[in-house]
């Protein structure tokens, strides 16, 4: 916005469209965006996946906000599946664009993220569900989303992998399962595979 | 937690409260107080004077067919 609050840069996106900047003047007597450009031009001649805002239940009821994005293109049979939680806890994911979702979906993943007991966003109860309980709630709430996914045929049971940004992961879903961190990631299955960065 | 020094300020104003849903602040280059938008991504912000309001209607106009984001 210009210090005379007449232009301003406008940036727009949703979840399969990435950040597209615009230029607004306030002052013409019918304003219009005027295109400016986009933040990732190499991605305008793809298709992009589209982020679906739903409920899933955890075990004790509650309804728990989560988002599932579908690989791009039609599959037979349920795709591979990367959870990926959100870091924090005190922080949440929101509908948009994401690269690193649109990057997954590209390859043909779908993709389950959560804003579990713990996450920003939803009132100081909510938010306070994590005090001295990591391991506890934000942890279950994050299975129930996984089980939530597979019984409902969003992801195969046989190739399920967590995604996580500085947050760590201890997985005790009973099968082999990935791991993987832009900061740290642990596994309770010894078949892992674990790394950073 | 951070502490706030307002021995030299204006009393405090409220502007917006929601008992619903978390916001973060948008400000003008000069640091004054745009408007607010929640959390979840909602283009649906409030617009805290005359001219941010104006900019809100245009916006809202303008993006008439768009998703709202998620709801909190």
């Amino acid at each position: 916005m210009t210090a005379d609050r007449k232009v301003v840069l406008v940036s727009s996106e949703r979840d399969n469209k990435a950040p597209e900047y615009h230029l607004l003047d306030l002052a013409s007597a019918q304003p219009k965006l005027l295109r400016v450009g986009s933040r990732f031009p190499g991605l305008e001649k793809y298709e992009l996946a589209e982020t679906e805002f739903l409920h899933y239940p955890a075990r004790d009821g509650t309804q728990i906000p989560a988002f599932l994005t579908r690989p791009v293109g039609k599959r037979e049979g349920p795709p591979p599946l990367i959870v990926l939680p959100h870091g924090g806890p005190w922080a949440r994911d929101g509908w948009g664009f994401d690269s690193w979702v649109q990057m997954l979906a590209r390859d043909g993943y779908a993709v389950l993220q959560m804003n579990y007991r713990g996450s920003d966003g939803y009132g100081k109860k909510w938010r306070d569900a994590s005090l001295q309980d990591w391991g506890g709630l934000p942890y279950a709430d994050t299975i129930d989303g996984l089980k939530w996914a597979i019984d409902n045929k969003h992801g195969d049971p046989n190739r399920v992998a967590w995604w996580a940004a500085a947050s760590a992961v201890i997985s005790r879903w009973p099968r082999p399962c990935a791991t993987a961190s832009s900061s740290n990631a642990w596994s309770a299955w010894p078949a892992s595979a674990t790394f950073a960065n | 937690m951070e502490e706030l020094d307002l021995a030299d300020k204006e009393e405090p104003q409220l502007v917006f409260a929601s008992s619903r849903i978390d916001v973060s602040p948008t400000y003008t280059p000069d640091n004054q107080l745009l408007a607010v938008f929640p959390e979840s991504g909602s283009k649906d912000g409030y617009y805290v004077d005359e001219s941010s309001k104006l900019l809100g209607e245009v916006l809202s106009r303008l993006f008439k067919d768009s998703p709202t984001g998620s709801p909190a």
